[in-house]
């Protein structure tokens, strides 16, 4: 035969690779619990992948330390931010023997990939997962989520942006799942007109932050409100400084964190921003706590969803822990009773969606300051906490 | 009615042209103003979708007229209405938004800040430039579309974040404001940036293109073999710097939002559609200035210099003209004793370098991480074309246009959008590129460029003729003596005027990358020549081997049946848990390697028989998964509740109605042309995903995606037959969904083969074959290469709609991410060139071989997180191994901090889904240098000239 090529190697190099696996994989470690986490390693969204595993090492080094029966495992996967591939990281991660997988961000991904875990019995949980579809997917009760629906923070912002009473706002917003989620619903919710509502593909290189800021300054729009995420929402704050715009910006989650300011190289761009986030449980600790063990852990700081990412690791650690042999996504229900996270209290209702409990409404003053002085509840409004 | 065609038939060209163009027009008008025409008549369509063809039919209508401007002008006046066709376009946009808006009693006012979009059209120019002069360079002397050339840019960037963490450069970075300039950082990383990323440029021509230039390969090979340069590229700037965002601050001040020019400016408020006192156009009174920030005029200034100094050199200097010679003519060129090989050394080194010297700069303007290139690639590849592919002017002109389309297509947008209830519209403005370019290239097939050069000819032709002296002069027909050209003149006279020291100097450059490249040049491709030729030699079988001849039928099956087996004993021993999850694993790739078959199948249709260089199979697979996803979602989520066989049928009869449609304006467009054109027809798609609530279904409140559809049967297999399966299989409970999906899967991939088969072995195929081979030829022998053209887009464009369909049931839902070509076009090309062109078979074999791939690599993946796994040591040995690269080897390079900021405490780990990206690159090179024709290459019709076994060894 004229198979005189190399790929004949790869192909047996390949089946031998696979042999050895099968060979090598029947250890039997008592107490091994394996959590996998579906990570957006590559796709649009990459450059958060980096803080969410972080994140996720921090969670699982807190639960080894804080239970004697299990020793956790983190297994990382790439979801590539796409139904496809995360489906097949899903996979590969069941077949690896995980009890949960905690994940994945984007929600085409979350959908794809729990396509292939509802059936294997393994629920997801996801941590920044937040298109109302997921509300909807055929999971089987298998697929939870520790952000809530877009659809809230919009009533809040909306009202918060009322209550500044600073005219009609221009809304920019990225046209991705999340900041198109919550552009849609504050335009719902808010009475009046919008000044300019414009979207942009935050893709760097897809976008041109002086134009957007001149269509706002062009508009003649007293405020804006920013649906985006840090990197494009400080180059969007720079170049609306530089454009000589002086009205009132509000932002989202997305911005609203104390090391927002490390994105801006020219921070006098940064005093004055408004931005609500999920409000943290009461009596919880935990946020200080995480995020005290995240910095240590090196973790980049301009990351979004790491406090749920935690949260999420953390949950599912906790229902392993309460019924290890048994219905891990019945342990998830009974566990994600106002349970009291980094991210907030998380109740979880029927589909698996957490409700949250308002949110914070939080100011960057000059000089570096950052405090959350009100908070916006969903029947009281805004108030000063 | 036969007789009403050949009335029809009788009336002169131009006329009937005109009447379809009048009739379009006025149809639409009456349409969108009384209600009337032939669309308001059907009453088919409504709402949204009425004004979209309205708005398209009248669109079309002024483009039969302006092609019929270009068509009937003759000569001078033709290069003019050619080079005037993208205002006429865009003027006929403003009438139809303004026809449109006043039929719907809507206006939409928009706002142009004439200085913003000046300077907005030139940091688009210039960002684009950054890709396309590389682009352009590599097209003009190797003559194939470089897809690694984003990756150059990001080498560029990523040098000059280097040298900003050095040890020495860092205080200069991190300083704080002070008000001084310091310019020490920009200019050096400008300049190491240049030599660093021409020299991995020169090296890569070495180790890929130098030898695939040897072996006479295709520009198609040549293009795949940087797509895999791109990947390995990307792959090895993943694991050095992380998915992480970075942004190269040459001086803080630099960056301040004061640190900025101001320009005076004007304001024009344009009101089109229903105005009720607000006039068409008006001025503002009152404007600030608009506030150029000093980063985009280094941008801008730095790469219209690169783009200079790129003219001068081919231009005015001798190496220049050896570039030049080699370009047109490589042969002549070698007989007239240039060093070719040198000069295609140099053209890499310069490409690279010159992308590199852009990529620094866009780095102080763009947060910088390894996923940006795309973005940048693809409207850079509209430039190119637009610019008439491999000139050098062309590409200056081109991307004028494109920045100046750009900047200008976002207040237009969003004025329109808002108006029309779009407020997502705005989403758009990233592909107008292609839009316009699709557009023009209907106008003119060869870009504008050519229109450029013609007119110049003409020009000069004119001029020779009044002055009355005859004969031609090359020089002044060759070089087109344009405004452009002038200045350049102008500048080089003086440069001229320098001496002779600047042909020295550039010879003397040429010498130094010679030499610089002599030194580990002879050591390295000698080592690799000596290790591919071994590994070449290296025989599985002994010596009295029984020789099947892969390019015969019965050896092609044979192989196929090795291949095919012994991937299947890869599933086979792929690492699982559970027989429920076994089950799982073998139905997803079943799936998966049916869809990824059917997809190339349609590739190989298009590309492998028919010759038609398709990028945009994710534009068919697109069309087929939408449709079937909206037609078959529930009414009360925006869907319309069909069945899903009914939504299936739609989707792939609309998919090949695409396909042949499709041809009719791209069949004369050159490869190149018709490439960049599917490819911009698959963005084209993602973007509407992501910014057209028409393509939103699945949820109450319209978001992104499509999801809650219902699939095929799914009631049947829930309601028994899953049990029944669920027991033959050795389950517990029920068999899942899957394994129906991958029954129906094999079923419909096999229907597809054994069709595909039949049809291409009838004479129809024949046909095919013969347009790829000669297009001329097989014209002269009477066939209709339109018609046969149209036929194979629309049969692949039926075939990839399947693929689409079953894929959209596997994922359970569609969002935009799932067109990302880097995960479906570039994957199916792939499978394409390594299962073999032209043959189903390979395809199939490519297929499983990219879909096992992902498998087998995530079980190493995997195996990091946990102790008890398969291969556990293997990945920290790999950390390990990395670590000591990255800080005792690399350390060499650069300092410490350029580790620390990367990665988190300075703890090195390898990144591995970024490792298998590598390896999928090296794979396809490695195919394509080792094996050009793929695993199971094509099987001539014909049987072989018999040649003895011995003369036949060694070559494939």
């Amino acid at each position: 035969m004229k198979f005189t090529k190399p790929f004949v190697f790869l192909l047996i190099a390949m089946v031998g690779f696979a042999s050895l696996a099968v060979a090598c994989s029947s250890s039997d470690d008592m107490e091994v619990a394996k959590i996998g986490l579906m990570s957006p390693q590559t796709g649009p969204i990459a450059q958060y992948a980096p803080g969410f595993e972080t994140a996720g090492d921090v969670a699982v080094a807190e639960l080894n330390a804080d239970n004697e029966d299990f020793q956790f495992e983190l297994i990382v996967v790439d979801s590539g931010c796409d139904g496809t591939q995360a489906a097949t990281a899903a996979q590969s991660l069941i077949d690896s023997g995980v009890d949960v997988i905690v994940g994945a961000a984007c929600s085409g991904a979350t959908l794809g990939a729990i396509a292939v875990a509802a059936p294997a019995g393994v629920p997801m949980v996801s941590y920044a997962s937040t298109s109302p579809a997921i509300t909807n997917a055929d999971d089987n009760g298998h697929l939870f989520r520790v952000v809530p629906s877009d659809a809230q923070q919009a009533v809040a912002l909306s009202l918060v942006v009322e209550q500044a009473n600073v005219g009609d706002p221009a809304v920019l917003y990225m046209t991705n799942e999340y900041g198109s989620g919550l552009a849609d619903n504050f335009e719902s919710n808010w009475a009046a007109s919008l000044c300019a509502q414009v979207g942009y593909d935050p893709t760097e290189g897809s976008y041109d932050a002086s134009a957007l800021a001149q269509a706002v300054v062009d508009g003649g729009c007293e405020s804006v409100v920013l649906m985006s995420y840090a990197t494009d929402g400080a180059a969007i704050m720079e170049a609306l400084l530089a454009q000589g715009y002086d009205g009132s910006i509000f932002g989202a989650d997305g911005l609203a964190d104390s090391a927002f300011a490390d994105a801006f190289t020219d921070v006098e761009a940064l005093p004055g921003l408004v931005a609500t986030r999920p409000r943290p449980g009461e009596e919880s600790s935990s946020k200080s706590a995480f995020e005290t063990a995240y910095s240590a852990a090196g973790g980049d700081t301009g990351g979004i969803y790491t406090h749920e990412t935690y949260d999420a690791i953390k949950l599912a650690g906790a229902a392993v822990i309460s019924d290890p042999d048994g219905d891990i996504a019945a342990a998830l229900s009974n566990i994600g009773v106002a349970y009291a996270g980094a991210s907030g209290t998380h109740t979880f209702d029927a589909a698996g969606d957490v409700l949250g409990t308002g949110y914070e409404v939080c100011e960057f003053g000059s000089g570096g300051s950052f405090a959350c002085p009100q908070v916006w509840t969903a029947d009281g409004g805004v108030s000063n906490q | 009615m036969n007789a009403t065609r050949q009335r029809w038939a009788g009336i002169p060209f131009w006329q009937r042209r005109l009447l379809i163009s009048v009739f379009l027009f006025f149809d639409a008008y009456l349409g969108m103003n009384h209600g009337a025409g032939v669309v308001g008549w059907s009453g088919l369509v409504t709402n949204d979708l009425k004004w979209l063809l309205l708005a398209l039919e009248m669109m079309a209508g002024g483009m039969v007229s302006v092609h019929l401007l270009t068509v009937l002008a003759r000569q001078r006046w033709r290069a003019v209405s050619l080079i005037s066709t993208p205002v006429l376009v865009v003027a006929f946009g403003f009438l139809v938004l303004e026809l449109g808006l006043s039929g719907a009693g809507n206006s939409a006012g928009m706002n142009f800040n004439l200085a913003s979009i000046g300077s907005s059209a030139l940091y688009w120019s210039a960002a684009y430039l950054v890709i396309a002069i590389g682009l352009t360079l590599t097209y003009k002397v190797q003559r194939f579309a470089n897809f690694a050339q984003a990756e150059m840019a990001l080498v560029g960037a990523y040098v000059a974040l280097t040298l900003m963490w050095s040890d020495t450069f860092f205080p200069i970075s991190d300083a704080p404001a002070d008000g001084k300039f310091n310019w020490e950082l920009i200019i050096w990383s400008g300049i190491m940036a240049f030599a660093v990323t021409g020299l991995i440029g020169l090296l890569i021509d070495r180790l890929v293109y130098k030898r695939l230039r040897n072996k006479l390969a295709t520009p198609q090979v040549m293009m795949i073999a940087s797509l895999g340069v791109a990947m390995v590229l990307r792959a090895l700037l993943f694991m050095r710097f992380s998915a992480s965002t970075y942004l190269f601050v040459p001086d803080r001040d630099w960056r301040l939002a004061s640190s900025k020019f101001e320009i005076p400016t004007e304001r024009l408020r344009l009101t089109l559609g229903d105005r009720i006192d607000a006039p068409l156009m008006e001025l503002a009174d009152k404007v600030n200035p608009h506030a150029l920030t000093y980063t985009r005029v280094a941008l801008i200034v730095g790469m219209f210099g690169a783009v200079l100094f790129l003219l001068i050199l081919l231009h005015r200097t001798r190496l220049g003209r050896q570039v030049r010679a080699v370009a047109d003519n490589e042969g002549l060129a070698a007989s007239s004793g240039i060093h070719v090989e040198r000069v295609h050394g140099i053209s890499a080194f310069l490409s690279a370098g010159l992308t590199g010297f852009g990529g620094a700069l866009l780095a102080s303007i763009l947060p910088i991480n390894p996923e940006l290139g795309l973005s940048l690639l693809l409207p850079a590849f509209a430039v190119v074309v637009l610019g008439s592919i491999g000139s050098v002017q062309g590409v200056i002109i081109g991307a004028l246009i494109v920045g100046l389309l750009r900047a200008a297509s976002e207040p237009i947008l969003i004025g329109a959008g808002s108006a029309l209830g779009r407020p997502t519209a705005s989403g758009f403005a990233e592909v107008m590129p292609f839009i316009f370019l699709i557009g023009l290239l209907l106008m003119a097939p060869r870009g504008i460029g050519d229109a450029l050069q013609n007119w110049n000819i003409e020009r000069a032709r004119k001029r020779r003729q009044a002055q009355g002296n005859g004969g031609p002069d090359l020089r002044a027909a060759a070089g087109p003596p344009g405004r452009a050209e002038e200045l350049t003149r102008a500048l080089s006279d003086f440069w001229e005027r320098l001496g002779g020291w600047k042909d020295s100097a550039f010879e003397g450059l040429a010498r130094a990358i010679s030499v610089v490249w002599a030194l580990p040049n002879a050591y390295l491709v000698r080592q690799f020549n000596a290790a591919s030729g071994f590994i070449s030699g290296l025989r599985i079988t002994p010596r009295g081997r029984i020789p099947v001849d892969r390019e015969t039928n019965r050896g092609s099956w044979m192989a196929f049946a090795v291949f095919f087996l012994i991937l299947v004993g890869v599933v086979w021993f792929l690492p699982s848990v559970s027989n429920l999850t076994k089950v799982l694993q073998v139905a997803r790739i079943i799936i998966l390697v049916g869809i990824f078959s059917l997809m190339a199948f349609s590739l190989n249709l298009h590309t492998g028989l028919t010759g038609m260089t398709n990028f945009g199979v994710i534009f068919f697979v697109g069309i087929g998964a939408v449709t079937v996803g909206l037609l078959s979602a529930p009414v009360e989520t925006n869907g319309y509740g069909w069945a899903p066989w009914q939504a299936t049928s739609v989707a792939v009869l609309l998919s090949a109605l695409a396909g042949w449609l499709l041809a009719y304006p791209t069949a004369r467009l050159r490869m190149d042309y018709f490439a960049i054109v599917t490819i911009s027809l698959g963005e084209m798609l993602r973007i509407s995903l992501q910014a057209e609530p028409v393509l939103r279904a699945g949820t109450v409140t319209s978001a992104i995606g499509i999801s809650q559809y219902s699939r095929p049967l799914e009631g049947w297999w829930e309601s028994g037959a899953a049990s029944t399966v669920g027991g033959w299989l050795g389950l517990d409970g029920s068999a899942p969904y899957v394994v129906l999906l991958a029954s129906v899967t094999v079923v419909a991939t096999l229907g597809v083969w054994y069709l595909l088969n039949t049809l291409l072995a009838s004479p129809w195929g024949r046909i095919l074959r013969s347009i790829r081979e000669d297009e001329e030829v097989s014209q002269h022998h009477g066939h209709n290469i339109l018609t046969h053209k149209a036929a194979s887009l629309a049969l692949g464009g039926a075939v990839a709609a399947l693929a689409g369909a079953l894929w959209a049931w596997l994922n359970v839902s569609i969002f935009p991410d799932f067109m990302n070509p880097v995960r479906s076009t570039f994957l199916i090309w792939a499978a394409f060139i390594v299962g073999g062109r032209g043959n189903n078979r390979g395809m199939v074999v490519g297929a499983f071989l990219i879909v096992i791939v992902e498998f087998v690599f995530n079980v190493m993946v995997v195996a990091r997180g946990s102790a008890d796994l398969a291969f556990h040591d293997v990945t920290r040995y790999m950390d390990t191994a990395f670590a000591w690269f990255i800080n005792d080897v690399g350390g060499l390079l650069w300092s410490d901090r350029s580790v620390t900021e990367v990665f988190p405490k300075g703890i090195v780990v390898v990144a591995l889904s970024h490792l298998k990206l590598a390896l999928i690159g090296m794979v396809i090179l490695g195919a394509l240098l080792l094996s050009p024709k793929g695993l199971l290459p094509e099987v001539p019709g014909r049987p072989k000239r018999a040649v003895s076994p011995t003369e036949n060894e060694g070559r494939s």
